[in-house]
């Protein structure tokens, strides 16, 4: 597999994670404004209710992204990720941002998401937060930042995935049956039980297992087809008739689930057929992953792209921005109640998606990347020689030249190399 | 002077044959098909049988029946939140196949932050009526309800609503579910059908209706899908792999 091919399939699941938080906004967008997208002879809005389901694409993206330098591995193209590296990793791309969130959020908006109503108070909610550990109960599930849920889902996984990746990389086949079988297994005891909380059982970790491994299953195949790249080229037609097939499932999944919410409630949809939803994104990846060129840049067009890299912040904010701007009337309505403004519902959508990516975007590239790029020391110590160097009567040459003794100690230490965050596996999906 | 008391008469009788003809045909336009739901609180200081309070943050707000200047009778409901939240009290409400329904409730509301106030909608369902705010005087909430098949809705009556929560207290009485033979123009028009509605407040996911199978649409691609794998794998396991070929 050349280096070109594999960036190639990097950029297909950038536009699917891109594609991922779209749906996500667009479901909560389509919540907090009530707009629904219809124009002449065409009904958007069962797109905008299914967009619950992005959180799953992210989920099975990112087991993925993480398992792609195993399937590698698997294939005698480069090393398994050391352990120390994988939670390095993990830790810096997740941590800082999530816990930005909860510092801003926790110290300025309290009233925002309700904190500390459960068992323990505030001090136990903040405690489950810092463990991941929130989603284990309704109070906590909901509290600082309504879509934290699912982080907590996603770290959870960060914790066994080694030992999965390991079983994995020995029987893919029958490791993958074994977590699916788990994860439908759970899910169906968990529909025993009452109605009440169902939700939040049914959103636990073995719930998702999966997805997860059909994202790991795709990545070893991944690679599989791509070790046989004449065969690959031959079949690109038939991988595109794939993807789109693929597509058009998905679609009418989301059709199904839209129907669904008149008929009863739709967290039942979800138990019973994700792992067939994560069958549709496995055709999906694959098929686009290998289609004709025109499809493929469909799939990774630049606004995806670009929406793919600051996914993870824009996750955390955009319902945080969507309900500041609403709730606070930073954009005014001509009715009482907002949502009962036409004009409002569009128009309001429209700011709050800008000013999401506005806020996304800064956190992204002056937060995340920097620390993804030089690492915790190297990132401190940039930040120390921006002090160091603008303080009055300071010189203005390079950065690296221009620090004083304790920035050039800290950039001579090891730093890691964007290319590197930008290996497949490494650069894993935000959280869904 | 006989005939003039003659006609005087006759035009007494005229009349009062004409004010029962008229009263009879106004009470007849006013009440209609006959309403599926009339209810005005007005027994006990509960909700009553078949209400359910349904929370986002449980035990956070409360649902009572309270005596005073109602808009029915002299007691109605109040829904009281201290603190944020989204309060609902759910009724079950089987409704026929092809028919339209008018639900309609008189609100009041106090004590609101930004967002929903005092609302009717279906339980599930995003589209509800434009909200009342204020408490000065009793204010109609009408929400037209069409049905494609016979269900069961789950008639909601709301402070806040979906990603709105709100605190303060909304006061519902003289609510109303009846059928109709139109819908006015502007009306607030929801559609339902196809299955029975869930109760939320069912005891265990398993006494749920079975849920409807997806469009046939779905098989069509399901079968491309199976086909493209197919294919694939034959073509793919013909090759080798690129490094095993490799000296």
């Amino acid at each position: 597999m050349t280096e070109r091919t594999a960036a190639r399939h990097i950029d297909v699941v950038d536009g699917l994670r891109g594609l991922a938080i779209l749906l996500v906004m667009a479901f909560h967008y389509w919540q907090l404004s009530f707009w629904a997208l219809r124009m002449p002879g065409v009904d958007l809005e069962f797109v905008q209710f299914a967009g619950y389901l992005g959180v799953e694409l992210f989920f099975f993206i990112s087991a993925f992204c993480l398992f792609s330098p195993h399937a590698k591995a698997m294939f005698g193209r480069g090393a398994v990720p050391t352990l120390r590296h994988y939670l390095d990793r993990r830790a810096i791309k997740i941590l800082p941002s999530y816990l930005l969130v909860l510092l801003l959020l926790g110290v300025f908006l309290p009233g925002l998401y309700p904190i500390g109503t459960g068992a323990g108070g505030v001090p136990m909610d903040v405690a489950l937060h810092l463990t991941f550990l929130h989603n284990l109960q309704l109070s906590s599930r909901g509290s600082f930042d309504g879509v934290l849920w699912s982080l907590a889902v996603e770290v959870q996984f960060y914790c066994v995935f080694p030992m999965l990746a390991r079983a994995f990389r020995r029987r893919p086949w029958w490791t993958a049956a074994a977590m699916v079988a788990v994860a439908v297994g759970f899910r169906a005891w968990a529909r025993r039980g009452p109605l009440d909380g169902f939700a939040n059982v049914d959103s636990q970790l073995p719930a998702f297992l999966d997805l997860f491994a059909l994202g790991m299953l795709t990545a070893y195949l991944l690679t599989w087809i791509a070790e046989r790249p004449a065969a690959a080229q031959r079949l690109r037609a038939v991988f595109t008739v794939g993807a789109v097939a693929a597509f058009g499932a998905l679609l009418t999944l989301f059709h199904w689930t839209n129907d669904i919410r008149y008929g009863g409630p739709v967290e039942l949809w979800q138990s019973v057929n994700r792992q067939y939803v994560g069958a549709v994104l496995l055709c999906l990846t694959l098929g686009s992953a290998f289609a004709v060129p025109l499809w493929r840049r469909l799939v990774a067009n630049r606004v995806l792209v670009f929406l793919s890299t600051i996914s993870y912040n824009l996750y955390l904010w955009h319902q945080v921005i969507g309900r500041l701007i609403r709730d606070r009337g930073w954009w005014p309505a001509s009715t009482p109640v907002p949502t009962d403004d036409p004009t409002w519902r569009w128009s309001y959508t429209m700011v709050s998606v800008a000013a999401s990516v506005l806020v996304a975007t800064a956190i992204t590239y002056g937060v995340e990347r920097p620390l993804l790029r030089r690492g915790v020391r190297g990132a401190t110590a940039s930040v120390l020689g921006w002090f160091e160097t603008y303080r009055p009567g300071s010189g203005t040459g390079h950065l690296a030249d221009r620090g004083g003794p304790r920035v050039q100690a800290a950039l001579g230490r090891r730093q890691v190399s964007v290319r590197e965050n930008h290996a497949v596996g490494d650069d894993a999906a935000p959280a869904g | 002077m006989r005939s003039g008391r003659a006609r005087h008469g006759l035009g007494v009788l005229l009349v009062l044959a004409l004010s029962l003809l008229s009263s009879a045909a106004a009470a007849g336009a006013a009440t209609g098909p006959a309403p599926v739901l009339f209810e005005s609180f007005e027994a006990g200081a509960a909700p009553p049988p078949g209400w359910r309070l349904v929370e986002y943050v449980p035990n956070r707000s409360t649902a009572s029946i309270v005596s005073g200047p109602a808009a029915d009778g002299s007691h109605f409901l109040r829904i009281s939140s201290p603190a944020q939240n989204h309060a609902r009290l759910v009724l079950p409400v089987t409704l026929a196949a092809g028919t339209t329904y008018r639900f309609s409730a008189l609100a009041r509301a106090t004590g609101l932050g930004n967002g929903a106030g005092a609302v009717l909608g279906l339980y599930s369902e995003f589209t509800v009526t434009p909200s009342v705010r204020t408490d000065d005087h009793w204010q109609p909430l009408e929400l037209y309800v069409q049905t494609a098949s016979a269900i069961t809705v789950q008639l909601t009556l709301g402070l806040g609503h979906f990603g709105q929560p709100n605190s303060g207290t909304a006061d519902f009485d003289a609510v109303t579910v009846a059928p109709v033979t139109a819908v006015p123009a502007g009306a607030v028009v929801t559609r339902v059908g196809g299955s029975t509605a869930a109760n939320p407040q069912s005891q265990r996911v398993a006494d749920l209706p079975a849920l409807p199978g997806p469009s046939p649409v779905l098989w069509a691609f399901v079968a491309v899908l199976v086909a493209v794998v197919a294919i694939s794998v034959v073509v793919l396991r013909r090759n080798q792999p690129q490094h095993e070929r490799q000296p």
